[in-house]
């Protein structure tokens, strides 16, 4: 039975030599029961001290995790339902196939014929019933893979952990496993937390994506919402590849408009569009995908560095006059050659404006469809994240 | 085609690259067979003449069935397979207890685990004193303990009480090459990837299940070796025993090697001495080629 998981301001602490270092920051959460959610963030965000804590790997410092009704915030690994899929596959390397993804069946005291059973149903649905009778050092790394997953889903968890599963894996079996993931979420009746490092990851499989940042929530969302909306800067930058440009402008407020500029292009909003707390500057957000080379409402103008052709488009990596570092995804790649200048352009409602902070204070979407903004909510965005 | 000149013999083709190993095995083969097998076939040639230093006489197995005839025979066997066995059994269990508890990154554990080289690098002679002095019957540590604590009327003497003197040379024994096992053992069990035990857990098994099915067969092959090497080791272990009882009280720590000894030094019967070596030689090996096939300790080593 997939269980719902909720977290509440859980937080984690590691003291070593007197210095304590916080790992999870007050982290509230909650995934419905039967999502695949991923956690997703640079390395030290926190996403795998999460993923240990909802194990029982980790005793949180403060706060309290439920699985459904149940409170498992202090419960040893042994009482929950929980089964997971480690970083380094962790296969027993003594044992068979077969004993390996039947080991939790044995220790819980399953009687063999029912493990053989089991055991050969995960190892059909994973097709590695050929390898079943194989030591697990005989097999590829793809294999193995399937292996600990063959492990995880013959014990019919409530909820299935994964850190970080394909870390090891090529770029083609990474993609293969990707599907074959979510067709075993499709199957399953088990509530799926996912950790990666990898975007695509977790924007290709995910119902909701938690990217985390330093310990903290940066943004809950399902992947569409946390592209089209990303919360802040960060959220903006870390999911899309290539990764988001970020101009920055100044602010000039008139009576009734606003407008942001650099020396190239201008780009006027209502002033009340602006919150107060913007002063003289701001950074404006434009996906690679969004910018055209001769294109666009607003323009300016980019050296080329590098251009990388992708087959049916190309990335062009440049700077602005300025130096600041730009990205542009596009099939017009004629006449663009490194040390060229290209003019590209954009359209008002792909922009995002951060403050200093870098928090989004303002969506291009909402300018063009000439709706009042309404401020974004982060507490609003989260209830909404929950499907 | 090889390029390399060359003979072709009745076996093989012989050319310069089977030169070159040749030669290179040859001073092996050489130093081999001075240190190693000229000496066990001139011992073993020796064990078949009576007084071989003096008037040589041959006397062909008479030596071997004296011995394996003599009444003692048996009773030194039991001794030194009672030694060895015990030795072996309980310094694997010291070691292993031990290393354990090293295992387990508990504060202190790295100066525990200096401290456990310092048995091994003592000298045996130093190792002797220092037990000898522990259970002295009127200065000992030990004895003074035991009757502070009520446990005994009267100092023992434990190195010279018949019953008492095998356990107390086993116990100096054990405490000097406990350390053998503590560090192959806590070596193996470094190299076990510890998120085996986090699976383990999260799969739902205990502590106990998880020492049964994850650290024990990864120390098999260890654990096979340590009985192997240590049980052959302490077989053959002389010095400790007769430094430390001289064999006695009445023959009850004399194990086969001191024995050997005896034959050679106080009845000065060579003939005698060697054969028994011989015969300590064959139990061995049929031991070890027995042990070899059941538990094949090599291919564990290997994976």
């Amino acid at each position: 039975m997939a269980t719902p998981i909720h977290l509440e301001d859980v937080r984690k602490e590691f003291s070593t030599l007197g210095e304590t270092h916080l790992a999870v920051d007050d982290l509230s959460l909650d995934v419905p029961a039967g999502s695949f959610a991923t956690l997703v963030g640079p390395s030290g965000c926190g996403k795998t001290t999460t993923l240990r804590m909802l194990a029982g790997l980790e005793i949180p410092t403060a706060g309290r995790i439920r699985f459904g009704e149940t409170d498992v915030t202090d419960l040893p690994p042994q009482e929950r339902n929980a089964a997971m899929v480690f970083q380094s596959i962790a296969l027993y390397p003594h044992m068979t196939v077969r004993d390996n993804i039947g080991y939790g069946l044995k220790v819980q005291g399953v009687p063999e014929s029912e493990r053989n059973e089991r055991i050969d149903d995960a190892a059909g649905t994973l097709q590695i019933t050929d390898q079943l009778a194989k030591m697990p050092g005989e097999l590829s790394g793809g294999q193995q893979q399937r292996v600990a997953l063959g492990s995880a889903l013959v014990q019919d968890p409530d909820i299935l952990l994964l850190d970080e599963p394909m870390s090891d894996l090529d770029a083609q079996l990474k993609a293969e496993l990707r599907v074959e993931i979510q067709h075993l979420h499709a199957e399953l009746d088990t509530t799926v937390v996912y950790v990666t490092h990898d975007q695509t990851e977790a924007m290709t499989m995910s119902d909701q994506v938690v990217l985390l940042r330093e310990g903290r929530l940066a943004q809950a969302d399902p992947p569409q919402t946390l592209f089209d909306r990303p919360a802040s800067e960060y959220v903006a930058r870390f999911i899309g590849t290539p990764s988001t440009n970020v101009l920055s402008c100044a602010v000039e407020r008139g009576e009734t408009e606003a407008t942001i500029a650099t020396g190239e292009f201008e780009l006027s909003v209502p002033a009340d569009a602006l919150p107060s707390s913007i002063d003289e500057s701001v950074r404006l957000g434009i996906r690679p995908q969004y910018l055209h080379p001769g294109g666009g409402e607003h323009r300016f103008e980019v050296t080329v560095e590098v251009v990388e052709p992708l087959g049916t488009e190309s990335v062009i990596h440049g700077r602005t006059g300025d130096g600041t570092r730009v990205d542009v995804v596009t099939s017009e790649t004629a006449g663009v050659a490194p040390n060229e200048t290209v003019t590209v352009g954009f359209d008002r409602e792909h922009a995002f404006v951060f403050d200093r902070e870098g928090e989004t204070v303002l969506f291009g979407a909402e300018l063009a469809t000439g709706d009042a903004r309404e401020p974004y909510d982060r507490t609003e965005s989260q209830s909404r994240s929950t499907l | 085609m090889s390029t390399v000149r060359g003979v072709d013999l009745p076996f093989g083709r012989f050319d310069e690259r089977r030169l070159v190993l040749l030669l290179c095995f040859l001073p092996l083969g050489v130093f081999f067979a001075v240190v190693w097998l000229v000496p066990v076939l001139y011992a073993l040639g020796m064990s078949l003449f009576d007084e071989p230093t003096g008037g040589a006489q041959f006397v062909g197995p008479g030596n071997y069935i004296d011995l394996l005839t003599a009444g003692e025979f048996g009773y030194f066997l039991w001794n030194s397979v009672l030694y060895a066995g015990s030795t072996t059994a309980l310094s694997l269990l010291v070691g292993l207890s031990l290393a354990l508890v090293v295992n387990q990154r508990i504060r202190g554990g790295n100066v525990l685990r200096t401290m456990m080289i310092f048995p091994y690098l003592l000298p045996t002679l130093v190792v002797i004193f220092m037990w000898r002095f522990l259970l002295d019957p009127n200065v000992g540590f030990v004895n003074q303990l035991l009757e502070n604590w009520g446990l005994i009327a009267e100092p023992i003497a434990f190195f010279s009480t018949t019953g008492l003197a095998m356990a107390a040379v086993v116990v100096t024994s054990v405490w000097k090459f406990g350390s053998f096992a503590f560090f192959i053992l806590l070596a193996r069990l470094q190299a076990i990837d510890p998120d085996l035990y986090e699976r383990a857990r999260v799969e739902g098994a205990s502590t106990w299940q998880a020492f049964r099915d994850i650290t024990l067969p990864n120390l098999r092959g260890a654990i096979l070796i340590i009985l192997l090497v240590r049980g052959i080791w302490m077989f053959n272990k002389f010095d400790i025993i007769y430094l430390a009882t001289g064999g006695g009280p009445l023959s009850a720590t004399t194990t086969l090697p001191i024995w050997v000894y005896e034959l050679a030094f106080d009845s000065i019967d060579f003939g005698g001495a060697t054969a028994l070596a011989g015969i300590m030689f064959f139990l061995l090996a049929a031991t070890a080629i027995v042990y070899f096939h059941a538990f094949q300790p090599e291919r564990e080593v290997a994976t």
